[in-house]
Order: structure tokens, then sequence, then C-alpha cells
């Protein structure tokens, strides 16, 4: 893997999955007192009767992807801004016990006119429990440095 | 309340949150690593990662919702039944926010309809957040599912 990632560096239609992450009813609860302190979040008891059960805040979803994505490409790619999310879906709801991995998709990319710097792409990100069922989707756009326009190639 | 009594372009204020150096950091280092980097160099005001800013605003509407819920309860009225929310569209932060700043959280239903289900129906609702100097810092779409009063209908039979 080249130290930064650039615009080039993620190819059209490739599709790679990664991270791995363990979520616990004491995170799902923390997370939702600061956040998202809704009953089926918070207190088991409540929950068994509205959802079955503790479930995860999507927004703690949403972060947990962001966390994944961080570790697995974010921190080395040559961004220029994190644009926006067309969309968030919660899909199916994560529980304690539950193991969380990415499965991204680069949907669409739109190189710089007129020599801009910048690329655009759009990623989809499914969120995929130890089950392979998909809990969350999120598409997103990145505005990414291109290699050879930087290097004067 | 019911999905009959929402009212297209209603808006509710939903409070403020300051964001501190150590809030910011505190989400960094859970879930933004990136967040964690900046603070080591010197001089530089933290930014807050932009899904940090938006969760803070569903506090903020988890918060007033109870608020007003118990308001409700006071009077008699019935209490309004949501259903989970299916997600959220068009999530945009067209300034950052830093340590220090102050945001103000709102919310306005812009469209409502009818679903396939009797029992409910389905308000979209924008999201909008602005700091201390009016800047928009946070904007985006959410729908969620209301129960409409003709369920009501349906308990009798």
């Amino acid at each position: 893997m080249p130290d930064v990632l650039y615009f080039e560096d993620f190819p059209l239609g490739a599709v790679i999955e990664y991270g791995g992450m363990d979520v616990s009813a004491d995170e799902i609860i923390a997370f939702a007192r600061d956040f998202d302190p809704q009953p089926f979040h918070i207190d088991e008891e409540a929950a068994r009767k509205a959802t079955g059960g503790l479930i995860a805040s999507g927004w703690h979803t949403c972060a947990l992807l962001l966390r994944m994505n961080c570790e697995a490409f974010l921190m080395h790619a040559a961004i220029l801004k994190e644009d926006r999310v067309d969309e968030v879906r919660w899909e199916r709801p994560v529980r304690p016990g539950d193991r969380l991995h990415v499965r991204r998709h680069t949907l669409a990319k739109r190189p710089g006119e007129g020599g801009k710097s910048e690329g655009e792409i759009e990623f989809l990100y499914e969120v995929i429990n130890q089950d392979g069922v998909v809990a969350m989707t999120q598409h997103s756009l990145l505005l990414l440095e291109q290699r050879s326009l930087l290097l004067g190639n | 309340m019911f999905y009959e009594d929402v009212r297209i372009g209603q808006s509710l204020a939903l409070g403020q949150e300051a964001f501190s150096r150590e809030s910011i950091l505190a989400y960094g280092r859970l879930f933004d690593p990136r967040i964690v980097g900046q603070a080591a160099e010197a001089g530089r005001p933290l930014a807050a990662s932009g899904l940090h800013v938006a969760a803070a605003g569903m506090r903020r509407l988890v918060d007033t919702r109870s608020s007003l819920r118990a308001a409700m309860a006071e009077r008699g009225e019935t209490l309004p039944q949501l259903g989970l929310s299916p997600g959220f569209k068009g999530m945009r932060w067209p300034y950052p926010v830093h340590e220090g700043d102050i945001v103000s959280y709102s919310m306005e239903t812009v469209s409502k309809r009818e679903t396939s289900k009797p029992k409910w129906g389905l308000i979209s609702n924008s999201f909008r957040g602005v700091n201390q100097r009016q800047e928009e810092v946070l904007v985006f779409f959410s729908v969620v599912l209301i129960a409409r009063s003709a369920s009501f209908l349906s308990l009798g039979g």
C-alpha cells in the first residue's frame, strides 16, 4: 500500500472488505447516554418490550463505521474534503455481542475538470454483522487529491 | 398528537450544545483517530468530527421531545407514537465546528405522506445547526414514522 492514498488509488467498481469491531451492551448504553438516550438504547428492561432487547443508536453505528474507515484508509488518504453523506439507511438493529465489518464499493469517480487537483469519489459502505446481515448502508462523497496532477505527470 | 396534527413548515428549536476541547477529543478517541492526531499539533483549535456534530444534535432532539411529552402529559393530551427512524439524507457540513463553538439546533417539517400501513404516516424534517456567528455547520433531512389517528378505529375491530 502506498504511504498516501490518492484519487487514483481507488479503482472504479472495486469492492473490498475490512474492519471487525465487537459491540458490547456497555458501549451501546454509554454512547446512547451521551447522544441518544431513548429507552430501547439505554434500558434493558424497556428495550425487551419495545425492540426485543437493547439495540444500538443508529448514530453509534455511523460512528463505528467512521472508526473502521479511519483505520482502513481515511487516516492515510489525501482528503481535501469529506463533502457530504447522501444517504444513511438503518436496515437492521445492531445488538450487544454483534461483530461488525465493512464492505466498501467504489461507485463513481469524477476527476476535477480544468486542471483542478481534486477528484470526487462516491462510496457505498455496507456495515455487516457476524451473520452476514447488512445492518446499515451509507452513501458518501469524498474529495481527494489526484496524484497525477499533484506530481505534474 | 397524531400524524394528522403535524403541519408543514412547523419548526422546533432544539437548544444549544457547546463543543469543548474535551468533548471533541472524547469523540475522537472512540471513533475518529484523526482528531487525536490533530490534538498533538500545538497551536491549532480542534475541529469536531462531522458525525459528532450530528449526534450532539440528536441528543438535543431527544431531550426536547422528552420535555414536550412531559408537558403534553400534564395537559392530558395524547402523546405522539413514533417509530424507529429508517435513516437520513443529504448531510452536509458547510462550516467546521471548532472547540469553543456553540451550535444551535433546529428542525422544520418539510413534507408528510401516508404510508402503505394504515397505522403510520411518514414525516420528513430538515435538521439544521448554526454556530454563534450564524454560520451553518450542519444540514440534513430525516424521516420518522408517526402514528395516525385513524389507527384508533382499528382498535375497536
